[in-house]
């Protein structure tokens, strides 16, 4: 194929998709100055490796799959998955929305509830290991089914529907904590 | 179905994961059961909150930019990387490979001289060859062989303390005539081998290396190691089943005891 077919055809595949590639490198990477590296390092990789990319695979599913080894291998590199794991206690999340009650008023505006339950939500996300959150994450943000997401990680499909159960209990959880705590 | 049954599908279901009968099952407890339908309500909502959240962020209009200029940039190595360019780096590696692997092949390789020499020593390791006299070469060896080897190619023997020498007989190496002396160093036995210089025009890989200047030449052939270097008119050889120094620290001893 002519060259610039080529990477015309990469890229109209490509661009539909970059905000949520953005949005998962984000929410992935330990490090959030990483993620920049993370996306660049993904796409020129499947830029590359295009020839070999079947038409009948889901192009999104591919390229969270060449992402998601990217960002393993940066967090990696940093060698504080473990610690990613128990960065934040139980008592940040709470903190987050003692924020809201603790406001000159007394009572939380909707928009400084809202923030909150984000800021509970994003604490939350960085309490679930790498493997809860990479599925939880394509799931919500790549919307890729489980099958996909089972190809993606190497992962059997118990083990994406185990850690996306996990990972949605971990995550109400903590919203429901943070409502709570905002409503005192 | 039950409201039980119906709750441990509420995922699936809204994943649609669900296959078409139970999806319709499940829709079917939904329209009849209240209670059910406000739970996967909730959840529902939680799950678009969640998903909300996730994806809040816009895209990088820049980083995006700078992202697809490096795609160009990739695009002339794909183009010198092209189908058929494939074949000739294919083609390219194969050679590389074959010439690296013939090089290798050919540096394992003992040169001639020590190859000829191994076999000499391993005939007195195995006791296949034995020493004809000790001393000075008795006349009537001389008698027979002087015409070919000059007498004081026996005279040589290494300096090293702890070196024996058992003895010496005549012998030829692909038909140059040697003095082959024979002894040990402590338990190990040790062959010298000597020639006149001008036997080396057999042996035109040892002559090459020696040529290069080094004032001995060390090597290995099998489980031997040998060193050879040029002393006076001869050239002496010396093999034995020891490590490379002490082989090349004998050669270097050698002198001529005469």
């Amino acid at each position: 194929m002519d060259r610039d077919k080529h990477s015309l055809r990469f890229l109209s595949l490509l661009r539909p998709i970059e905000r949520d590639l953005e949005n998962y490198s984000r929410r992935m990477v330990f490090e959030r100055r990483d993620f920049e590296d993370a996306l660049q390092n993904a796409v020129l990789r499947a830029f590359r490796a295009f020839d070999r990319y079947r038409d009948d695979a889901s192009f999104r599913a591919w390229m969270f799959k060449i992402l998601t080894n990217e960002i393993f291998a940066i967090n990696r590199k940093r060698g504080r998955v473990a610690e990613f794991e128990v960065a934040v206690e139980p008592e940040e999340i709470e903190e987050f929305a003692g924020l809201v009650s603790s406001s000159a008023e007394g009572a939380p505006t909707w928009e400084a509830l809202a923030d909150a339950l984000d800021d509970g939500l994003l604490v939350a996300l960085h309490t679930l290991n790498d493997s809860e959150r990479a599925v939880l994450l394509m799931r919500v943000i790549g919307e890729l089914r489980y099958r996909e997401i089972s190809e993606c990680l190497g992962v059997p499909l118990g083990s994406v529907m185990g850690n996306l159960f996990r990972a949605r209990q971990k995550m109400r959880d903590a919203l429901l904590r943070a409502r709570r705590r905002s409503s005192l | 179905m039950k409201c039980a049954e119906v709750r441990r599908f509420v995922w699936l279901y809204l994943d649609s994961e669900l296959d078409s009968k139970d999806s319709f099952e499940v829709e079917q407890h939904l329209e009849s059961c209240a209670e059910c339908a406000g739970l996967f309500e909730a959840e529902k909502k939680f799950d678009e909150r969640l998903s909300g959240f996730s994806r809040e962020g816009s895209r990088t209009a820049s980083l995006w930019r700078q992202i697809e200029s490096q795609i160009e940039s990739v695009r002339p190595i794909f183009r010198t990387l092209s189908v058929f360019s494939w074949w000739w780096l294919a083609a390219a590696a194969a050679i590389v490979l074959l010439f690296t692997g013939g090089l290798v092949w050919m540096k394992a390789q003992p040169f001639d001289l020590a190859k000829a020499a191994s076999e000499c020593h391993n005939a007195y390791v195995h006791r296949l060859a034995a020493p004809e006299f000790t001393g000075s070469v008795p006349p009537e060896i001389e008698k027979e062989f002087g015409s070919e080897l000059d007498v004081a190619a026996f005279t040589y023997k290494p300096a090293a303390a702890g070196f024996r020498s058992r003895g010496a007989r005549f012998c030829h190496i692909t038909n140059v005539p040697c003095a082959l002396i024979m002894g040990d160093f402590g338990k190990v036995p040790v062959s010298i081998i000597v020639f006149e210089k001008a036997g080396l025009a057999h042996f035109p890989q040892a002559r090459k290396r020696l040529a290069s200047g080094d004032p001995v030449v060390c090597g290995r052939s099998g489980r031997y190691h040998f060193a050879l270097r040029v002393v006076d008119s001869h050239v002496v050889c010396v093999v034995a089943e020891a490590p490379q120094s002490v082989v090349e620290d004998l050669a270097r001893s050698v002198t001529d005891d005469a």
